[in-house]
């Protein structure tokens, strides 16, 4: 049996309690060590229930291991790398403990044999991602934040429902696939939906992360949503709700990113846009389709965080986040913008890229399903994103109209994080099979024919024609402002509703204490009218009028007596 | 004297640009005489990526113009 100290989570953890009391090398040391050690133990864990701890009678399973969660953990791990490595000069130590505890837990759900420790490690995960937010140190990061848990509580009290509905009903604590077709499982499928950024609560992606700070936003990119695949791949994978929640996120995200002038908001939403793809993937459900789902989760933690530290970079070297505030920054920082490139055409799924070896396999399997409008949909998703990250991320920031900026690129370490993973963009593009060898199911999948590569680069480039075209004719008028999203109903409804609350419950409380206070008065003053001194019971009475009254009475009640008996 | 002119700013950049995404497109769409289409129907019809990605663009674009015009507020809004 393995020990508890060999789980890849506790190093991390471990790691994280570490940091506050080491510093500069030794600091640095930790925060690259960690990870790969954590690496190390995700494959040396053998595959099944290596842990089990009984618990109330039932049998938790905190460390189970598979080609899934395998996976899962490689990739985590890899991030948590070069998340460390770009964050080497972060100088909030709280952040980063926040942040490598927080990578800890969400390897504590990949590794979850049982939904009682899925539920304690989810729950403790929002706690530290949460803690990484409020570490942006601003006022509209702590407001963000506390959104942000407001939503994260409401999901894990949703899930925590139906853990307890499914275990109470099936007597089954074990984590396994599932449909959700009873109230509790559909509990845990919207507890867990919640977590990819799905409607209705999509927009707490973009309204939270960008808050966080250069660094913060990199970690917390990765390892909540793609949680959340994780657990809907393994619980829920073809239940067909799935494919029409994922469509709606991908279409949510294009738009919504077209809208935003915040760079960083931005790819909050194409956070969104993204997992709805794996969201439709799993709902698809065959083998084809949930290798493609995890794949692409797999290339988008890679992708999406080279993308988060390009502009991350921009963000740090400028102090601004605005496209109407860049412009032309090619100039001065050029490895940040062929890095942020080439996360751009990965996310855009371009040829000999991550993002396109692993989202063709979700287009295949519509196809082979018969889901031709899924297919379709999917495809322009694919056109849509390349819009939003692929050209107008990439014109706005470093090109387009020059700003006059001339920021230098960030420091060393962080340069080498890019790089590192723009190299592991290309890599995953150029040798799939080796990629494909993580993978769930086994596959000879062959992204790389002739019409497959000559259609995607069409659909892109023309997609990208459109945008230019529009620029050329329309322009493209940036303006500062923000975009309404559902989150107005408790931002806008919800404030006021709680604000009438707060004032209305004052008045009620000063009314109630003010009729308590009069009540208990009038108490005592009829307490003091009868008992006081002078009040008519506490005075002395002649014996003679005593000796009256109690022979009255007993005349009234035998002449009572007398009546009741003679009818 | 070395010209220090950055490449981004050299006169007839964006002309240069344009013809040379106008020979790629173009390129693209040749291409597709010399591979085999994998799919039937209007996906596996000649030059179906290219119309429909310029199609899918631009209504995207469009859309989230009139999206934007309908549903945009200051930024200070929720201040």
């Amino acid at each position: 049996m393995t020990s508890v100290l060999q789980h890849p989570a506790i190093i991390l953890i471990l790691a994280g309690v570490l940091l506050p009391f080491v510093r500069g090398g030794v600091r640095g040391a930790v925060m690259l060590a960690a990870p790969l050690i954590a690496l190390g133990l995700v494959w040396t864990l053998p595959d099944g229930i290596s842990l089990a701890v009984p618990f109330f009678g039932m049998e938790l399973a905190p460390i189970k291991t598979d080609t899934l969660s395998r996976l899962f953990g490689t990739v985590f791990t890899i991030m948590g790398f070069a998340g460390g490595l770009y964050a080497l000069s972060q100088s909030r130590v709280q952040e980063l403990t926040a942040a490598y505890v927080y990578m800890g837990f969400s390897l504590g759900v990949v590794f979850a044999g049982d939904l009682v420790t899925v539920f304690v490690f989810w729950e403790l995960m929002a706690l530290a991602s949460v803690m990484v937010i409020f570490a942006g140190g601003t006022e509209s990061a702590r407001r963000a934040g506390m959104r942000y848990l407001l939503i994260h509580l409401l999901g894990g009290v949703i899930l925590m429902a139906g853990i307890a509905g499914e275990v109470a009903e099936t007597g089954v604590v074990a984590f396994r696939s599932m449909l959700p077709d009873t109230f509790p499982r559909a509990l845990i499928l919207f507890g867990f939906l919640l977590n990819t950024g799905a409607p209705p609560f999509s927009s707490w992606v973009p309204d939270s992360y960008p808050e966080a700070s250069y660094t913060g936003m990199v970690f917390l990119s990765a390892f909540t949503t793609k949680t959340a695949v994780y657990v809907l791949a393994r619980g829920f994978p073809g239940a067909e709700i799935l494919i029409f929640v994922g469509l709606f996120m991908i279409f949510y995200g294009i738009i919504y990113g077209l809208c935003e002038n915040n760079a960083r908001k931005m790819l909050g939403y194409s956070i969104v846009n993204q997992v709805g793809f794996m969201v439709t993937g799993i709902g698809i459900g065959t083998e084809l389709a949930l290798n493609g789902a995890v794949a692409h989760a797999f290339a988008h933690i890679i992708y999406k965080a080279l993308l988060i530290m390009s502009v991350g970079s921009v963000f740090l070297m400028t102090g601004k986040r605005k496209f109407t505030e860049y412009g032309g920054l090619a100039r001065s920082m050029p490895l940040t913008t062929i890095c942020c490139i080439i996360g751009g055409l990965s996310i855009s799924a371009f040829p000999l890229t991550s993002g396109f070896v692993a989202k063709a396999m979700m287009s295949d399997a519509a196809l082979h399903e018969g889901l031709i409008w899924v297919w379709y949909l999917m495809a322009a998703g694919t056109a849509g994103v390349f819009l939003d990250v692929g050209i107008k991320l990439q014109y706005f920031v470093f090109f387009g109209k020059d700003s006059g900026q001339r920021p230098p690129e960030p420091p060393i370490h962080m340069r080498l994080a890019m790089i590192f993973f723009a190299a592991l963009c290309i890599g995953i593009g150029v040798f799939p099979s080796l990629f494909y060898q993580l993978l769930p199911f086994a596959t000879d999948y062959q992204p790389y024919t002739g019409a497959h590569v000559i259609g995607q680069a069409q659909l892109l480039l023309f997609s990208g024609l459109a945008f230019f075209l529009w620029l050329r004719f329309y322009g493209w008028h940036l303006v500062e402002s923000l975009t309404l999203d559902l989150d107005w109903v408790y931002r806008r409804w919800g404030k006021r509703i709680s604000t009438e609350l707060v004032e209305n419950a004052g008045l009620a409380r000063d009314s109630i204490i003010t009729d308590l206070a009069n009540g208990g008065r009038k108490v005592v003053e009829t307490v003091r009218h009868f008992h006081g001194p002078g009040g008519v019971l506490a005075r002395n009475h002649p014996t003679g009028r005593m000796v009256f009254w109690a022979v009255a009475m007993l005349a009234a009640y035998l002449l009572l007596d007398y009546v009741i008996g003679a009818l | 004297m070395q010209d220090r002119t950055h490449w981004l700013d050299k006169p007839g950049l964006e002309r240069t640009l344009w013809i040379v995404f106008a020979v790629v497109l173009v390129g693209l769409v040749i291409a597709e005489f010399f591979v085999t289409h994998e799919y039937d129907g209007v996906m596996g019809s000649f030059g179906f990526y290219a119309w429909f990605g310029l199609a899918v663009g631009g209504v995207s674009i469009a859309a989230s113009k009139v999206w934007k015009s309908v549903f945009k507020r200051k930024d200070t809004y929720y201040d």
